[in-house]
């Protein structure tokens, strides 16, 4: 299944990096798009990243590798990922999986 | 060797270790003539590995084994060994390389294990082209129900040597029970996914799954909340080291989860009744009805002058008889039915439960 362009969209602003996630499965097919999106976008000015994840109900491992590598690629000190707007089954995967610790979820 | 996470946690230095490691295996492997492709497989070569975190707060470690299926030429055993020899000693973990004919897979039936191989891997050397001309066997619900019973009978061959091991009566390596029935807890349900034409490769995806179905087994509430369990425990193991006559309740419980699982979709696959574990072994249905009659009774007549043979058993697949005893051995009823079923009416408790698995091996 191809990904429409406006399933996320992604924005660098002073240093953020944000991004709007308008789809329902963040799983391995939106996360192989994600994914070449963010090689243009992670530059070494980006210090933080926001993800808005009000229309995510479903996130599977592909999800979180996609979440670990924006995480990955900020540079170490200081290093952010706030998640906003979390649905609790996406809030439970995190928590079973113990990134609640990694991710900041608002 | 493309980026990769093998498991859904922040550790640099583990993955940068298993990294350099599949790079080093990646380049000794790309030597071979004929080579295919070379694929790490399991939860690590899904994303989906486990992170163990030692309870003394030292440096956290890959828990599972590692699963390589290399499609090429036969290998000598003797390189093979020096390359696991060498993964093992710098990864800490047990490595398992499996070589097989790229011919054969192309032709083989789909099954679960060809569908989780293909849907989701780490491709370490080789040709990327070659996996994706290989015909399209990945629909979830091209899986034969079967599949569901056989990952059951899997694990409830591990079940029944945790329930010795917790009556005192055989050694098991440390944290062994733990894992087993962590991965039952998991598969419980996966079967009936499976047999209703809805697994997936994804744990998580699965889980989330079990919400969807329209038909579902006895305690199904029991079984989901263990299908949790079990992922949190993929991810993140760990070992209680509880004493074996800790594990004899939760043991006892998984038997009796496993026998109406099972018995629920082996009715379900072969339109009949199964109340009870004697009405699936002592039937008269066939277990395998597309198996042809000639062909099992040519297996069976092969194997006669093995150990391994089991009595004629009307034209269904031998294996039926290992799947119809575990049941009995499982329910702990029907000892002297479960062994002549096995071709052993002298053997009892250990003895059989392991000519059951070795069976098992010979008939898969």
């Amino acid at each position: 299944m191809a990904l429409m362009a406006n399933e996320f969209q992604t924005k660098v602003h002073e240093g953020v990096l944000q991004i709007f996630l308008n789809l329902p499965r963040l799983d391995a097919t939106a996360s192989a798009s994600l994914k070449k999106q963010l090689a243009f976008d992670l530059d070494p000015s980006v210090q933080r990243a926001e993800v808005e994840m009000g229309q995510v109900q479903f996130i599977d491992s592909s999800g979180i590798g996609v979440l670990l590598s924006i995480y990955r690629k900020l540079p170490q000190e200081g290093a952010e990922v706030i998640l906003r707007n979390v649905h609790p089954g996406v809030q439970a995967v995190l928590e079973l999986l113990r990134l609640h610790r990694i991710f900041k979820v608002e | 060797m493309h980026a990769c996470e093998f498991f859904p946690s922040e550790e640099p230095p583990l993955r940068s270790n298993l990294e350099a490691c599949l790079r080093w295996l990646g380049n000794e492997v790309s030597k071979i003539h004929g080579l295919k492709a070379f694929l790490l497989a399991g939860g690590y070569g899904r994303g989906e590995g486990g992170v163990f975190f030692p309870p003394d707060g030292s440096a956290p470690r890959l828990y599972n084994d590692l699963e390589f299926y290399l499609f090429a030429p036969p290998v000598p055993s003797k390189v093979l060994a020096a390359w696991t020899h060498e993964g093992e000693s710098r990864l800490g973990i047990e490595i398992e390389i499996k070589v097989m004919d790229p011919a054969g897979f192309e032709a083989a039936k789909p099954s679960m294990f060809y569908y989780d191989l293909l849907s989701r891997h780490v491709l370490v050397a080789g040709d990327q082209s070659w996996i994706d001309s290989l015909p399209n066997k990945l629909s979830d619900a091209a899986i034969p129900p079967e599949e569901g019973s056989r990952l059951l009978v899997n694990r409830g061959m591990s079940l029944l040597r945790c329930r010795r091991w917790a009556q005192g009566e055989t050694e098991l390596p440390a944290g062994f029970c733990e894992r087993i029935l962590s991965k039952l807890k998991l598969a419980l349900p996966d079967s009936v996914l499976c047999a209703m034409g809805s697994y997936h490769w994804s744990c998580l995806e699965r889980n989330q799954r079990l919400s969807t179905l329209p038909e579902v087994p006895p305690d199904w509430e029991v079984l989901r909340a263990w299908h949790t369990e079990g992922v949190a425990f993929k991810f993140r193991p760990t070992d209680s080291g509880r004493p074996p006559a800790d594990w004899a309740e939760p043991i006892d419980r998984l038997c009796r989860a496993w026998l109406s699982t099972f018995l629920w979709i082996e009715a379900r696959r072969l339109s009949a009744g199964f109340p009870r574990p004697d009405d699936y072994a002592f039937s008269s249905k066939k277990i395998f009805p597309k198996e042809p009659v000639f062909k099992n009774v040519i297996r069976q007549i092969r194997d006669l002058r093995r150990s391994e043979h089991l009595p004629f058993c009307g034209g269904d697949h031998p294996r039926s008889q290992i799947w119809k005893s575990l049941v009995l051995l499982l329910d702990g009823s029907a000892e002297p039915e479960a062994a002549k079923l096995l071709g052993a009416p002298g053997l009892r408790g250990i003895a059989l439960e392991e000519r059951c698995r070795a069976l098992w091996k010979h008939y898969p």
